[in-house]
């Protein structure tokens, strides 16, 4: 039988007390925050994976907003090559009705021609968030002058949508404005002002020459709106695949990081009970006056 | 039988019983004290002689007062305690700085995932001032996270070297007391003295001396204890602690520990190995300093990579060849003189973003600046160094220094409570023999109170005997 010293008595239950009040402290912690790792040592591992995750959450949010940016970018160089695509059509369907008219009609219609090819230049111009879209890396400045010069540069400005994956969002003018590299391809400015010009010069020739460039000019810009919807269903793929990975990734820091809150409790009850029975068994061990019993 | 003997036999019975009242209530009132072993007293019977042909008994006397005491036990003890000593400071210091980095350096990794974030947000509006200074204000926190991580383990290795001073102004009270009990004890061990709370005492300094220091304790011919280099008999060396030059894993002007002796002062700090001085030394040099030194690292491989981006490209203003973070020159000290480049500083135009100067949406560089975040950057260990590969991003490596420094925490508080249990197991064996047990004295007390009572019945009765035979002669 092992031998109890008086001060090894008040030890073991203040060992006991301390004990079950520590474990009762640390389950509180979690039940009032949630979670289950508050500080790296509680699982070193998981900790570092959920700060991981939490990084890459940050940037695909980060990402999610150039890719909506992107989006919106696209869509409204698409409304410029819808627009373009009605000048073209009204400008086509100008150009039949003056191929055959008298000279005073034409006349007539040299404002609306005008008019027509100043609205393209205006459209080729269009702003997004301080941005002009057709410029290249020019975007502080107007795309195209009025005499239909284009003033941009051939720069790709180019976002990162997805992880590592980068996409062109601005159209290239040289290219789809006008027509550079293009089989059949045709300078869209440079036609309507053959059109304007061939209305004020009573030139049926000319004005006929432009019905075929019309054509063109509307087979360009579609190939213009392909690209568009083609990037357009590039980002919307990204930004899906984007955020399938942000669910799951926040379901993986959930997993990890928060605490069962049935469990928590339950165990925060169960250590709550520890920590009275220990209390109340070492009161009534402490309270015991060996001297008092002995000498009373 | 003389009358006369009752009376010396209950004398001595009072005597002895009242030295023995004496001691059990020593041991009451010690009952708390750490270290003191409880005494019990020793009675002996005296030598029976003859008287008239008769053998009378010589009555009793209490020879000694000895202490209950388990040598083995208490050795076990101090070799322990040397180790409690140590995990207790390594487990204390691994905490201190895994909540520095579990606040600081969590918020140094968000700041850095939010800079290259700011920094891709720029690149799809490089024409935007908004966004410049966005790019500005992050990268400025950059620098304030990686100073104030630097300040605050600064502060961490000053309070343990705070702390060093003070252990060694207590280590020095122990020495000089412990060469002082020597002495004591040794004179009174010549006149055939037991100093029971002397030995106590001195058991109870080398234990805390043991905890200190874990130095080699040795019992010399003369039964003195010699601890370490640092007393010998009844003499004590003073140990102090003094500023020196980086050497070792020692960070330049952390404090070193000499030895002061007739012959001068000698550097002892490699001599401790165990003990809380050596948890002391090892946190400072062997956590700490590693840990600054990793933050070293990435500063300087952040600022590198992102100026050898930032240098090839051009601001809003045109300009180019210029950096983002200020050039560092050392890998030594990068995260403490961490700064923006004074171009930068004082324009968010000078922040790059395109390749080619006029080019206001050229967001070349901008993206190139963005893709570092998923670059890998820094090798594993998180220190850079020739032919090593690098396979980790910045942030990685940051979040992967605090899961390091969190996996000592959770080893250490194991191994300090592992260790904290062996020290209590062994406290509870030298409890279970040396503890005063009040029960235990209150009982001896009613035993010791009996015998007293006795003996003075004896002295009463002796007296009515001699006063019947006194009165015989009336």
């Amino acid at each position: 039988m092992s031998r109890i010293a008086t001060a090894q008595l008040y030890q073991m239950n203040q060992d006991h007390v301390g004990q079950a009040r520590e474990k009762e402290v640390s389950t509180a912690e979690k039940a009032s925050t949630f979670k289950q790792i508050n500080r790296p040592s509680d699982a070193p591992t998981d900790w570092v994976v959920n700060s991981n995750h939490k990084d890459d959450l940050n940037m695909r949010e980060g990402i999610e907003k150039n890719a909506s940016m992107a989006t919106h970018m696209l869509t409204v160089s698409d409304n410029v090559l819808s627009q373009l695509t009605e000048y073209a059509q009204r400008a086509r369907e100008l150009a039949i009705a003056n191929s055959s008219t008298a000279f005073a009609d034409r006349k007539l219609s040299v404002g609306e021609a005008q008019s027509l090819y100043e609205n393209v230049i205006r459209a080729l111009n269009t702003n997004y968030g301080g941005k002009t879209l057709w410029g290249g890396f020019k975007t502080k400045s107007p795309a195209f002058d009025m005499s239909g010069q284009y003033l941009g540069d051939r720069g790709s400005f180019e976002i990162e949508i997805g992880k590592g994956l980068i996409v062109p969002v601005n159209l290239s003018a040289p290219e789809l404005i006008q027509g550079e590299g293009l089989t059949s391809g045709v300078n869209i400015p440079a036609v309507f002002q053959r059109f304007v010009q061939g209305l004020k010069n009573n030139d049926t020739e000319m004005i006929r020459g432009t019905l075929d460039d019309f054509m063109k000019t509307i087979d360009q810009i579609s190939l213009g709106r392909t690209k568009v919807g083609a990037r357009q269903s590039e980002i919307e793929r990204a930004v899906d695949s984007n955020q399938v990975q942000r669910i799951e990734t926040l379901e993986n820091i959930s997993k990890i990081e928060e605490a069962d809150p049935a469990k928590v409790f339950s165990d925060l009850s169960r250590d709550q009970t520890v920590l009275k029975a220990a209390i109340s068994t070492s009161s009534k061990i402490l309270s015991e006056d060996p001297l008092g019993i002995f000498f009373k | 039988m003389g009358v006369n003997n009752i009376f010396e036999l209950g004398r001595q019975g009072i005597a002895a019983n009242r030295q023995a009242l004496t001691t059990t209530s020593n041991n009451v009132s010690n009952a708390n004290t750490p270290g003191y072993s409880r005494q019990k007293p020793v009675f002996r019977a005296n030598e029976r002689f003859e008287k008239q042909g008769m053998f009378q008994g010589g009555g009793v006397d209490v020879r000694q007062v000895i202490r209950i005491h388990d040598d083995f036990v208490e050795k076990q003890l101090q070799d322990e305690v040397k180790g409690l000593g140590e995990m207790k400071f390594r487990s204390e210091g691994y905490k201190h700085l895994e909540s520095l980095l579990n606040q600081d350096g969590f918020e140094l990794g968000n700041q850095v995932n939010k800079f290259f974030n700011d920094y891709r947000e720029l690149s799809s509006n490089p024409e935007a001032i908004a966004m410049r200074q966005q790019v500005h204000d992050s990268a400025d926190a950059i620098v304030h996270s990686f100073r104030k991580l630097n300040d605050s383990m600064d502060d961490m290795k000053r309070d343990i070297d705070l702390r060093l001073e003070h252990s060694l102004t207590e280590v020095n009270g122990l020495t000089k007391e412990l060469a002082g009990l020597n002495e004591k004890i040794f004179e009174m061990e010549n006149v055939h003295q037991q100093p029971n709370e002397m030995y106590d005492r001195r058991d109870e300094v080398v234990r805390t001396l043991e905890q200190k220091l874990g130095m080699q304790v040795v019992v010399n011919g003369n039964g003195q204890v010699n601890f370490g280099t640092l007393v010998n008999g009844n003499e004590a060396y003073e140990l102090v602690a003094a500023r020196t030059p980086a050497h070792g894993e020692k960070g330049n002007n952390s404090l070193d520990i000499f030895r002061k002796d007739s012959m001068g002062m000698h550097q002892v700090t490699a001599e401790f190995k165990e003990g809380e001085v050596a948890g002391v030394l090892h946190v400072r040099d062997q956590v700490v300093n590693p840990t600054i030194a990793r933050l070293d690292h990435a500063a300087f491989q952040l600022a590198s990579a992102v100026n050898e981006v930032h240098h090839d490209g051009l601001g809003l203003d045109g300009k180019g060849e210029r950096n983002l973070f200020k050039p560092v020159e050392s890998v030594e000290g990068a995260s403490r003189n961490f700064d923006l480049s004074e171009d930068v500083r004082h324009s968010f135009e000078a922040i790059a973003t395109a390749r080619e100067p006029n080019k206001p949406g050229d967001n070349r560089i901008a993206l190139a600046v963005a893709d570092l975040q998923n670059k890998a950057l820094m090798p594993t260990d998180g220190f850079l160094g020739e032919g090593k590969e690098n396979h980790h991003t910045l942030n990685e490596s940051l979040n992967s220094l605090v899961g390091g420094i969190g996996t000592q925490t959770a080893k250490e508080d194991q191994l300090f409570r592992h260790q904290q249990g062996v020290v209590g197991q062994l406290d509870n064996y030298r409890q279970q023999t040396s503890g005063v047990s009040l029960e235990e004295e209150a009982m001896n007390m009613l035993q010791f109170q009996a015998a007293f009572n006795a003996s003075a019945k004896t002295v009463k009765v002796g007296d009515e005997v001699l006063q019947t035979i006194l009165s015989l002669k009336n």
